[in-house]
């Protein structure tokens, strides 16, 4: 019986990559793909596979939410987290998403089939970074430093975090309403909640936590000059933000 | 002695096959191997060689004389902008594409004051590469529009 894997990743130029490697190996076979975290959920849910590959930087719903609903939905979903970055903080969230695999990209032709082997076998897979990290000691310190910060995106159920998303990244609250198959309302007051527990008070607010908390990226030209979103990024340099050391990914 | 079709020889003299040599500038295994399963649609057409970094990117073009060079931008050692700015200087035969993740118009005019030919957003990718090769491989300019070209 072949092993069923599902691929997401907004870039299709990536995902045929990734599928002319895995399609090498006999045995396994690509049942879908997907172009955002909600398709990924959707399509987890209705096809059931083995194995589901996530880039964190997505459209809609990022890899990690991804991830948090799909093993909330079931917790024997194996997810594998593909990044451009081995940040302690994207390892960290990766982890507690539920992840079993943590792969890189640029190191993704290498180590993407042992850790789909590592998953078939019922074991876990990191990076070697992510060894090192585990091995120093450094998750549990990380997680006692996060206790004492204040509360940032545990405040937030999974649907206010969709909704955050969806509002940093320019929607209306009629747009995300039609996308979640919410009525405007709904979402209305889900954002009225969401600012009301998050103590901010204007979409410009929001913005600056969806990028401090990584729930949208920030594209970085080779200067360093932030070009995309433009308005997410003019509202961090406004607010004096670090946007650089912001972003949940950078560019493939 | 066989009959030979003078007309044919002829012909086949003066079309002879030409191939576009491509070179796949990314620093990312898994994108440049998207990107040839999209080239492999296309006969006609060759993947010469690849490189990872701006720098390896050079020394391939000098060493193996490709046709288009498609490049990204992000890149460590030597990005795709600086490698398109010396390409043009050194090597102006050479027409250059980028692919790149980066959907803002500033950054196309960027690429293209560089020197570039074509400018592709790498979420369109699939779509528009056969295409975008085509053009800059006559020495014309290729710019599809994009999501951010679109809003400006």
């Amino acid at each position: 019986m072949k092993l069923r894997i599902l691929l997401a990743d907004d870039h299709e130029i990536v995902r045929r990559g990734l599928c002319a490697l895995l399609q090498k190996h006999e045995g396994w076979e690509v049942v879908g793909e997907a172009a955002d975290g909600r398709d990924a959920v959707q399509k987890a849910k209705q096809l059931k596979p083995d194995v589901v590959i996530v880039d964190i930087g997505m459209p809609n719903l990022n890899g990690l939410d991804a991830t948090r609903q799909l093993v909330q939905h079931d917790p024997n979903f194996r997810v594998i987290v593909l990044t451009v970055t081995d940040a302690d903080q994207v390892i960290r969230e990766a982890l507690d998403a539920g992840a079993r695999g943590f792969v890189l990209k640029s190191d993704a032709a290498r180590d993407l089939v042992s850790a789909i082997e590592a998953l078939q076998s019922k074991r876990m897979f990191f990076t070697p970074r992510v060894n090192e990290l585990l091995l120093a000691g450094f998750l549990e310190k990380g997680h006692a430093i996060s206790r004492s910060d204040p509360p940032t995106l545990p405040t937030l159920t999974a649907r206010e975090r969709e909704i955050t998303q969806l509002l940093a990244e320019g929607r209306s609250s009629k747009e995300a309403a039609s996308l979640l198959n919410l009525s405007t309302k709904t979402v209305e007051t889900h954002r009225s909640n969401i600012m009301r527990k998050l103590n901010l008070h204007s979409i410009r607010d929001l913005v600056v936590y969806a990028i401090k908390n990584k729930l949208i990226q920030i594209e970085m030209p080779p200067d360093g000059k932030p070009v995309a979103p433009a308005p997410a990024v003019a509202v961090a340099q406004e607010r004096g933000e670090p946007v650089g050391a912001h972003r949940t990914d950078s560019p493939v | 002695m066989p009959e030979v079709d003078i007309e044919t020889l002829h012909v086949d003299e003066q079309q002879p096959a030409m191939t576009t040599r491509i070179l796949l500038v990314d620093d990312h295994p898994i994108v440049r191997e998207g990107l040839k399963t999209v080239l492999q649609r296309r006969s006609g057409w060759e993947v010469v060689g690849e490189a990872s970094n701006g720098a390896e990117a050079l020394e391939k073009a000098r060493t193996l004389s490709p046709d288009v060079m498609v490049l990204d931008i992000t890149m460590p050692k030597m990005n795709g902008l600086d490698v398109c700015r010396i390409v043009r200087q050194k090597m102006p035969e050479l027409e250059v594409l980028i692919v790149t993740q980066h959907d803002s118009q500033q950054m196309m005019r960027e690429a293209l004051n560089a020197g570039a030919k074509g400018y592709v957003v790498k979420s369109n990718a699939a779509r528009d590469l056969l295409d975008a090769i085509e053009v800059v491989s006559q020495h014309r300019v290729f710019s599809a529009v994009t999501r951010s070209v679109r809003s400006e």
